[in-house]
């Protein structure tokens, strides 16, 4: 008598050939089909591409069941795989339906966790911006956009798993987007939106970049309220405070910690001398001599306001640097002129100190001392019109497809000053 | 470094079931909203899809860590155009359409940087007026 399988196991048996397989990838087709019977939302439409799909697979496979051989084989079983996980994915977003949330559940200590907390940040401070409707300067949108596009680059890092760069770039752009907050609410005399949580979970090493944000923004927010007392020495020394605070997270990110603690420390320095400079300065809203003041503090607040337009033409210089690199054709030529202006610009306005300076102690009129001031002033308006020459050449290069060649530019400027 | 949990089928299979659904809702809501269209939830959603394909072909190639990673950036994308969709809303409804741009796409470098060059020009065109009417000054005593 031959060998004669039990009934039950040959049954079973037969559920695991392809062509089994197969039909129950059709029945459960059938099944899903019915599920969305009648429907016309989002979600259905999400199953029947799940449908479509699973029917590309079942006719793939049966293609492939046709062909006796180990190769066909594996790939008509894979297809019949894919099928009905499709499937199954879609009866799970059908039944996810009517559960209230079902998210994916990140860990706290994940860098996918604090992405979501960058972006739920940068979400709460549009909606306060635009709820309150706050005036937001260029220079504080640009910041806001940089934010986006390093929660973006942050993903990418993540996708292609730099995980520790990834996370730096989380925390450098919550911190950013703390800073362009508090700048917000100074332009415009209000407080916005709370984001103190962002610090909850952030790194050790960002508490000290903490600590100095949080030092040189309430002297800020000190001086927008008392504007009288912000002298420009308290200004030009809280603007530095906040370049070396926008430096050291930038080095942040790079995880160039050595700078860090550097920038951070001169950071810490420049906002506790404009804290003592803002505490000694008395309340006035004059700077001319007839208020009260001597000629020489007069000569002293003018050489701060000096520095002062240095300090926020060089900020205007890098943000202008920043915005062209990797976006203008000519970008580190245009760059290279910038720099150039910025250092004829800083000469011009230290010659001119000198000038005045040299103007306020030669009231004995002596014809050689006047002889130089006239030099002086001379060489101020040269540099002066060399900052403009290499602005001009920057524009050419970064907004003209034809601008004017050097050479020529350097004759029309000159040819401009002398008419004027 | 610990290294990362495998996750189970059952598993991938959730998130990208949760994700696939998120994004299908979120697409949909974005192409029937009439008041605005943002191209930064725009490419939200792109690179979702984008996440999500490679997550389904990781899944399929075997690899069910890297399915699973690739399904939760996909969700920080989609989730990230939620919100942006949402507070847009609130803002069409409750506020004056008057919406806080957040993309570069539609801010052309080229204005701002005008803009800047324009500031400093003037910045140095005051330090050259002041230093005439120095040299003014002098020439008159």
């Amino acid at each position: 008598m031959p060998f004669k399988l039990p009934k039950k196991l040959l049954e079973w048996l037969k559920q695991r050939t392809p062509e089994a397989k197969i039909d129950q990838l059709v029945s459960t087709i059938g099944q899903v089909n019915e599920l969305i019977q009648g429907r016309e939302d989002a979600l259905s439409a999400l199953v029947r591409k799940h449908i479509f799909m699973a029917e590309e697979d079942c006719n793939a496979a049966l293609v492939n069941s046709k062909f006796d051989n180990k190769q066909n084989n594996n790939e008509c079983l894979r297809r019949i795989e894919f099928g009905l996980f499709r499937l199954e994915l879609a009866k799970q977003q059908l039944n996810s339906e009517q559960k209230e949330s079902c998210l994916p559940n990140f860990d706290k200590g994940t860098i996918e966790y604090r992405a979501l907390e960058l972006s739920g940040a940068i979400i709460k401070t549009k909606m306060a911006i635009e709820f309150n409707n706050c005036v937001v300067s260029e220079s504080s949108k640009l910041q806001l956009v940089g934010i986006v596009k390093m929660f973006n680059q942050a993903i990418e890092l993540l996708k292609s798993n730099q995980q520790d760069k990834s996370r730096r770039l989380i925390e450098a752009g919550l911190m950013l987007l703390y800073i362009a907050k508090r700048e917000i609410e100074i332009e415009n005399h209000e407080s916005i939106v709370d984001l103190s949580e962002i610090w909850k979970n952030s790194t050790r090493e960002s508490q000290p970049i903490r600590q100095a944000t949080e030092a040189s923004y309430n002297l800020k927010t000190a001086c927008s309220n008392c504007p009288s007392q912000a002298t420009p020495k308290v200004l030009s020394r809280l603007d530095d405070a906040t370049e070396k605070l926008h430096r050291a997270i930038d080095a942040y990110s790079k995880a160039n910690d050595d700078r860090v603690d550097e920038l951070i420390s001169t950071s810490l320095l420049q906002t506790k001398l404009a804290a003592e400079a803002f505490q000694s300065s008395p309340a006035q809203d004059n700077i001319s001599p007839g208020n009260g003041q001597t000629n020489e503090q007069l000569g002293e607040r003018l050489s701060d306001e000096i520095d002062n337009r240095i300090s926020q033409f060089k900020t205007q210089i890098l943000v202008l640097q920043r915005l062209v690199t990797n976006r203008a054709t000519q970008d580190h030529l245009a760059n290279r002129r910038l720099d150039a202006a910025d250092k004829y610009h800083q000469a011009a306005a230290n010659m001119y100190r000198k000038a005045l300076a040299a103007k306020d102690n030669n009231q004995s009129d002596s014809e050689l001392n006047r002889q130089q001031l006239r030099e002086t002033i001379e060489k101020a308006e040269t540099l002066a019109r060399s900052a403009t020459i290499d602005l001009e050449f920057a524009r050419n290069l970064l907004l003209k497809k034809s601008g004017l060649p050097y050479r020529e530019l350097i004759k029309r400027i000159a040819e401009d000053s002398d008419e004027s | 470094m610990a290294t990362k949990q495998q996750p189970s089928k059952n598993q991938v299979k959730e998130r990208l079931a949760t994700v696939e659904l998120a994004l299908a809702q979120l697409t949909d809501k974005f192409n029937s909203t009439t008041y605005r269209q943002n191209e930064l939830i725009s490419s939200c959603i792109e690179n979702a899809r984008n996440e999500l394909q490679s997550a389904l072909d990781s899944l399929f190639n075997g690899k069910t860590r890297e399915s699973f990673d690739r399904a939760g950036t996909a969700w920080l994308y989609a989730d990230f155009g939620r919100q942006i969709l949402e507070a847009e809303a609130v803002e069409h409804i409750l506020g004056e359409s008057d919406y806080l741009e957040l993309s570069e796409i539609s801010l052309p470098w080229e204005d701002t940087a005008a803009d800047l060059l324009y500031q400093l020009e003037q910045k140095i065109l005051l330090l050259r007026a002041d230093i005439k009417k120095l040299a003014t000054d002098e020439s008159k005593q």
